[in-house]
């Protein structure tokens, strides 16, 4: 069977990677949905795909899938290329966004699609389908129609319908989106729970990076088609590369200098005395109150540049907010980072 | 872990269409073929019989006769009367329906229709016993042929116009009575203008089933109120002037599309309008003036709809003076000399017609459906071609296929008058499953492929079973129209093995005699009760919408 694979070059192998995606294009008439994207994922991790909406990551996942036409690069599955097959013949699974569960079948139904398309026996298909909505939390469930279940219920039957078939890769696009806060708070710890234990390799899609960086191995941070950074949770967090993924992640304290954007995380930024040494004065615009300090958001009183620099800083004392709150500002210079636009201006 | 070949997979990626059909020039064929040998061939036919047979000498000799000018005078003028007649009964009707919420609204919506579902020849059988309950000689006259254009049409008007009336939003008329107008002139400034592409989209719909009549026409007109329809006919089939009837034919089909163009252009019109918020029209009743003004419209639906069945019912019962019992309806087994078959047997025959032509339709329409969804150009001009009997009449069809299929011979061909019968039920079976077709999400499909469903899987185990109540709705339409089907298959049916009921009732009631007549009267009662209940059922489950026209 690997016979026709032989041609492949080493690229198309990449040592044992479960997807390898390699100068990607997808284009839409005349908007390229996703630019020249390449990265590679190894066995058994979970990636996160985020971005804004429109920056390309769904259309990224559906390339991989099958169901968008690729107008450059190569997809490649567990080393073969798999650019021109049709999505039937990946073998990947995919949860979309509000589950698109077939109406005119029930949960069993659903959950034993993909057994058979892969033309398993009827006793092995009732056995599977029965593990596998146990798997997922719903045993019992497989009599239920569709239009009966609550909305975590069917994203839990759309999750199961996935996986019955054991697919090579699990493919997740925005999962929870539909759902509210708490129940997407529940169904993401019982996600990494169930990834860990199938050993699943998994593509994360999503626009809510904290749902990412919860579940992911590591994430890739998307920009208008392209690859804006990729790695660790940590790393990224931690060093952003642009302003783009610090704003994205949610940092406050970037600004603008002669020499380049820079990020000032928040513990970089602290409240003291007038008399400090290097304090930069700021008048208060704004006050709040998260996980039990104040916040405060002020504009720098004399600018050093054109643009007066915006700060948030956290801060012990609740504070006046107006033209005579005024508060000094020490920055800490070893914790700031410089942040590299230069691609982007 | 399968290794794909590049040369195995030419298409790259997979967009909506391929997804559906993988091979659609194999599915096209279908659709192309059926359309192509049964609508466009006999109908170019038509043409070249017209166009190229007939020199201009003859062309003006045939128009220049005085015989020919009344006929096009008096199809334009009562077809002209029965839309202005309809459309005067019609508006108060939906008024009322549209403005009112009471007890029984829908049910008398439901009645209203009724007529419309009946065969033509029943139609004429209700309006012929209904002028004798009244003791009225309309017989053969102008009058009767009105009486039953509206009686049959007035569904139209009360369904077209009152659906959107309905949905219209009152509030508009509503805040110019705030600003000091009486109840006409809010009505006449704010909600009339909404209104008047549907009226006008319903008037010309009328006029056209009514310029295109046949049945009514050639029951209870005779032979001095003959219109196009009916020279046709007559031209083809009696006395062999084929060239006379092409040229009528194609005056035939030059107005309808015309006015069909017109029409559509209207509809689009107002389905541009009106979205978002709004109140519905429709109210409780306030006063007792408005009880009495809803209270007089029932009674005129009553009257109107209801009169011509209760009497059709009433006669078929009738066998003598002041004496009913079912001795017409125990006749229809017995056989009669003017009948090349017993009317029992014909009712079989139109049944067993009924389901070839509903199978048929449904196969070919839902083929149809997957080439027309997938959009392009073959698409585009098959959804056009599948529409094109609608409009042409089933007398011209007929006609057409007389003059294309003279290698078949007619005295034996039992096949012909099913398959006519399929070409003219699909296009309900088209309005029913190519909406439904385009409703199914497209990412059902996609989650399907992802699954392991090859394309062909895709349209089985997703596609087909999404649509299927969509294909029994049309396939139901599809044979009710077949149960009733009289312009083609007057012109098809030559055999004895392919005499259908309605053709029977035309001629039980075209001859005299109390017995033959009480018998026409029997049948017509079993077949207009058959395609209500089958047009009720093929009904049941969809929302009142144009697309039952």
């Amino acid at each position: 069977m690997s016979g026709e694979a032989v041609d492949s070059t080493a690229m198309d192998r990449p040592n044992g990677r479960a997807v390898a995606v390699t100068n990607l294009v997808v284009e839409y008439d005349d908007l390229r949905a996703v630019d020249d994207v390449s990265f590679s994922i190894t066995p058994g991790s979970t990636v996160a795909v985020v971005g804004p909406s429109g920056s390309g990551k769904s259309s990224l996942l559906r390339a991989i899938a099958g169901l968008e036409p690729v107008a450059a690069g190569t997809v490649s599955l567990f080393g073969f290329d798999h650019t021109d097959a049709p999505p039937n013949e990946r073998g990947l699974g995919l949860m979309f966004q509000d589950h698109v569960l077939f109406p005119h079948l029930d949960v069993a139904g659903n959950v034993a699609f993909g057994l058979k398309m892969q033309r398993m026996g009827e006793t092995s298909i009732d056995a599977r389908v029965e593990e596998v909505l146990e798997t997922v939390g719903l045993a019992g469930f497989g009599g239920r129609s569709i239009e009966t279940l609550s909305g975590g219920e069917a994203q839990r039957v759309a999750l199961a319908r996935s996986l019955a078939p054991s697919p090579r890769v699990l493919m997740l696009d925005e999962p929870l989106g539909s759902l509210d806060r708490v129940l997407r708070e529940a169904l993401v710890g019982e996600l990494r729970a169930l990834f860990a234990e199938l050993d699943l390799t998994v593509i994360h899609v999503t626009h809510d990076q904290q749902e990412a960086f919860s579940l992911a191995d590591e994430v890739i941070v998307m920009r208008d088609g392209r690859i804006e950074q990729f790695g660790p949770p940590v790393e990224i967090w931690h060093r952003p590369v642009s302003s783009f993924v610090a704003s994205f992640l949610g940092h406050q304290n970037i600004w603008q200098t002669p020499d380049g954007a820079v990020l000032a995380p928040l513990p970089a930024l602290s409240v003291v005395d007038e008399h400090t040494a290097g304090a930069i004065e700021a008048e208060v615009l704004d006050a709040e109150f998260r996980e039990g300090r104040h916040r405060l958001i002020a504009i720098e009183t004399h600018p050093t540049s054109a643009e007066p620099r915006r700060f948030v800083v956290e801060s012990d004392h609740q504070l006046g907010v107006g033209r005579r709150a005024h508060i000094h500002i020490a920055i800490d210079p070893s914790r700031v980072l410089a942040l590299d636009d230069s691609d982007r201006e | 872990m399968t290794p794909v070949r590049r040369a195995e997979r030419p298409n790259r990626g997979l967009n909506a269409s391929k997804l559906t059909v993988r091979n659609p020039g194999f599915a096209a064929l279908v659709p192309v073929v059926f359309l192509g040998v049964l609508v466009v061939w006999p109908l170019i036919e038509v043409l070249v019989r017209s166009l190229a047979g007939v020199g201009p000498e003859r062309l003006a000799e045939i128009l220049g006769r005085r015989s020919t000018r009344s006929i096009l005078w008096f199809t334009v003028w009562q077809a002209a009367a029965s839309a202005a007649l309809t459309l005067a009964l019609g508006l108060p009707i939906a008024h009322v329906l549209a403005r009112y919420r009471f007890r029984g609204r829908a049910a008398v919506r439901a009645i209203a229709v009724v007529p419309f579902v009946l065969p033509t020849v029943v139609v004429a059988a209700a309006i012929d016993a209904s002028f004798e309950a009244l003791s009225i000689d309309l017989d053969r006259s102008v009058g009767a042929i009105l009486v039953a254009h509206v009686f049959f049409n007035i569904a139209i008007v009360i369904r077209v116009v009152g659906g959107r009336w309905v949905s219209l939003d009152r509030r508009p008329e509503e805040a110019a009575m705030v600003l000091g107008a009486s109840p006409w002139t809010a009505f006449r400034f704010t909600t009339l203008p909404r209104l008047l592409p549907v009226i006008g989209s319903a008037g010309i719909l009328t006029f056209l089933f009514s310029f295109t009549s046949f049945g009514v026409i050639l029951i209870l007109g005779g032979p001095t109120n003959a219109t196009i329809e009916t020279e046709i006919y007559r031209n083809a089939v009696f006395r062999q002037e084929f060239d006379v009837a092409a040229v009528l034919a194609l005056i035939q089909i030059a107005v309808v599309a015309a006015l069909s163009l017109i029409s559509a252009r209207l509809q689009g019109r107002f389905s541009r309008q009106e979205r978002g918020r709004r109140r519905a029209y429709d109210r409780p009743i306030r006063s007792k003036a408005e009880r009495r003004h809803v209270i007089t419209i029932i009674g005129l639906v009553a009257v109107v709809v209801g009169g011509p069945l209760v009497a059709l019912v009433a006669a078929s019962l009738r066998t003598g003076d002041r004496r009913f019992g079912l001795t017409n309806y125990r006749n229809l087994f017995e056989p009669v000399n003017l009948l090349p078959v017993s009317a029992a047997e014909a009712v079989g025959t139109s049944l067993r017609y009924g389901l070839i032509a509903a199978l048929i339709a449904v196969f070919v329409g839902v083929v149809t459906a997957f080439v027309v969804t997938r959009g392009g150009a073959l698409g585009r001009s098959l959804e056009v071609a599948a529409l094109v009997p609608l409009g042409v009449s089933a007398v011209t069809l007929g006609f057409g296929y007389l003059l294309a299929f003279t290698v078949l011979d007619l005295r034996r061909s039992t096949w012909i008058v099913p398959i006519a019968h399929s070409v003219i039920g699909l296009p309900f079976v088209l309005a029913s499953v190519i909406p439904a077709l385009r409703a199914v999400d497209h990412r059902y499909r996609e989650a399907a492929s992802v699954l392991g469903a090859t394309p062909s899987g895709v349209v089985r185990l997703i596609d087909l079973p999404l649509i299927r109540g969509a294909a029994l709705t049309g396939g139901g339409f599809a044979f009710a129209v077949s149960l009733g089907e009289f312009g083609a298959t007057s012109f098809l049916a030559r055999s004895d093995g392919a005499f259908t009921a309605p053709l029977a009732i035309f001629r039980l009631l075209s001859q005299p005699g109390d017995l033959l007549r009480g018998r026409a009267l029997a049948l017509s009662v079993v077949m207009g009760v058959m395609v209500a209940i089958v047009a009720a059922a093929a009904e049941w489950r969809r929302d009142d919408s144009v697309v039952s026209l």
